[in-house]
């Protein structure tokens, strides 16, 4: 019946996401509707699930083309990307993402509205695809206080107790002492080989805007373009390591079918542009 | 007018400084006669009694005992001092701090040597008059058994000895020393220490573990073990330091590379070094308050055997 054997395994997949919810719901039974926490482990486990058919559909996923698109064509809001450092490493590795409010690198012309309005058009993007269990918003993501730490961390985990217990001046300590330090250090070294949630977090810099007028679109003058360049550094969260970099320019200057009346503008692009490109390299790492 | 006016300014002027000059000099003459006030002019004559616990061996590495204070000469700084106490050591009694590497091949050889342990602790120990304790050291140093008679306590306290990482073997021969083997009393102060001998997480440099081994005269044994990461099972990267912390204070290293029954053969040497030390005492004068290091010698009348002792002490 069933000669496609991915079709078999999403069916798998999808019978077992529904037992675990049935029978997370069956143990909580009464207190389900009135307990949180086990409403939210249901929606947890399911949301994991989908992400990992979302994943899997993947597979055939075919990236963008920016210009020369029927979307672009018809609405507008082309985008162009220029690999700066292509991307290390396997993205698909990475279970959460985190994207930073876009710090503008040319004054004030961006405001923050628009600011907020183009990362909440990039989440509720990455939202739908549901390539990622969780899809934040921060407000910034300094690298430096992460990188080293990751390296670090094993050497810390055989000397995390207090150093003012060790100290020259300081007693010899009891057996007790040792015993508790013994216990704190299993468990450090349990937590540190659990494997943790990976985040990849897009740092959004703004190197170019123009608002653009539709008014002046509706012109034929070659006014009033709508311009966004942005460039994108991604980072292992854990380790602060950039993973990759990015440019990506999107413009819109009512040359689409549907011209100034069209929706889309400079800051679709860009999203589209930045959604597609992460969606490639988890697509291609899923393969 | 004028000139009475100008004579008698002039005189008062003369009488001014001339009184001046008088008082500068009865300050002068206070000073000179003054004594000096400064310690380092001061020069005391202190007797202190010095006491130190010798060895001998004969060149083939044997204990020897029954020695008289005649076979012995002895040297502080260089001068021959004349020997006022001299006993087998057998008769004091004694403190010993058995202290221990956590690291994992330290554990390993130790959990297959409790028998050999608890003989050396029953043969060393003498009931109500020789204690031992045991210590165990990773990055930090821990009391695992409180001073004790009992053999079997001891023993058992050694195989619980669980292996952890770091190891901070001067800070355990600094706090050892400092904490467990402090006093006054005329006791024999030993460390044996048992390691692979790659000092990584101490606070203390090893100076200042022999000063404070010294201080106590404390006096260091080591059993070292191969690094079980070492490709070389006689690896040397910790013999130069283990050889300076027992040279030292006048102890000895031993290496341990075989089995359990190698491991017994070292306790034996060690009970038989223990049991044929001698207590050497000595009045030295020092001409000086400051504190200051002093080395000793002690030399074999008899070519053939050869004196091993701390390398000095610490003048108060």
């Amino acid at each position: 019946m069933f000669n496609n054997e991915r079709t078999v395994e999403l069916l798998m997949l999808s019978v077992m996401c529904t037992m675990s919810a049935l029978s997370l719901s069956s143990r909580c039974n009464a207190q389900s509707f009135q307990d949180p926490p086990a409403q939210e482990a249901v929606e947890r486990v399911a949301h994991t699930t989908a992400v990992r058919i979302a994943r899997r559909n993947l597979e055939n996923y075919k990236g963008q083309n920016g210009i020369l698109s029927m979307k672009t064509l018809v609405l507008g809001g082309e985008f162009r990307v220029t690999t700066v450092i292509p991307f290390r490493g396997n993205v698909a590795d990475y279970n959460r993402l985190e994207i930073t409010r876009p710090v503008s690198l040319v004054g004030g012309a961006l405001n923050v509205e628009v600011s907020n309005h183009q990362v909440a058009k990039i989440k509720s993007q990455f939202e739908s695809r549901k390539i990622f269990e969780s899809v934040r918003v921060i407000d910034s993501y300094d690298s430096a206080l992460y990188v080293g730490k990751q390296k670090g961390l094993s050497s810390e985990i055989a000397d995390t107790h207090s150093v003012q217990d060790d100290a020259l001046e300081a007693p010899i300590l009891s057996a007790e002492d040792m015993e508790a330090r013994d216990r704190e250090r299993a468990r450090e070294q349990q937590e540190f080989e659990q494997p943790s949630p990976r985040t990849l977090v897009t740092v959004i810099e703004v190197l170019d805007y123009a608002k653009g007028s539709r008014l002046k679109q509706a012109l034929p003058l070659d006014l009033g373009k709508s311009i966004l360049t942005v460039r994108l550094r991604y980072y292992d969260k854990t380790t602060g390591q950039e993973i990759g970099r990015q440019i990506i320019s999107g413009r819109s200057d009512g040359s689409s079918l549907l011209g100034p009346l069209s929706p889309r503008d400079a800051l679709s692009g860009v999203a589209d542009g930045l959604v597609d490109q992460v969606t490639r390299r988890v697509a291609a790492s899923v393969r | 007018m004028k000139r009475i006016i100008f004579i008698t300014a002039t005189l008062i002027l003369t009488l001014h400084l001339g009184f001046a000059q008088a008082i500068h000099q009865t300050r002068s003459a206070k000073q000179t006669n003054r004594p000096p006030e400064s310690d380092d002019d001061t020069i005391t004559i202190d007797a202190a009694l010095v006491n130190t616990h010798v060895s001998v061996r004969d060149k083939s590495g044997h204990s020897v005992s029954g020695l008289t204070k005649d076979d012995f000469t002895v040297l502080d700084e260089g001068k021959e001092q004349p020997i006022v106490l001299f006993s087998e050591e057998s008769n004091q009694p004694l403190r010993m701090a058995i202290v221990v590497d956590r690291s994992r091949s330290v554990q390993k050889v130790l959990s297959l040597a409790k028998t050999a342990a608890r003989n050396f602790f029953s043969s060393v120990l003498r009931p109500n008059r020789d204690r031992a304790c045991v210590v165990a050291f990773d990055s930090g140093v821990y009391l695992k058994q409180d001073f004790t008679d009992d053999p079997n306590v001891l023993a058992n306290a050694l195989s619980r000895v669980t292996a952890e990482g770091g190891t901070s073997i001067f800070d355990a021969i600094y706090k050892v020393s400092r904490d467990k083997l402090s006093g006054t009393d005329q006791a024999r102060r030993i460390i044996l220490l048992i390691t692979d001998g790659d000092d990584t997480t101490s606070r203390a440099s090893v100076e200042q573990a022999l000063e404070m081994a010294l201080k106590n005269n404390v006096t260091v044994f080591a059993l070292r073990l191969p690094d079980e990461n070492s490709l070389n099972v006689r690896d040397l990267r910790g013999k130069p330091v283990l050889d300076r912390l027992t040279q030292t204070t006048g102890g000895r290293q031993f290496l341990f590379d075989g089995d359990e029954s190698q491991l017994a053969r070292f306790f034996d040497a060690l009970q038989g070094e223990m049991r044929s030390q001698y207590s050497i005492g000595y009045r030295f004068q020092s001409q000086s308050s400051a504190r200051s290091f002093h080395r000793i010698a002690i030399r074999m009348k008899e070519p053939n055997l050869k004196a091993f002792t701390r390398s000095g002490y610490y003048s108060e």
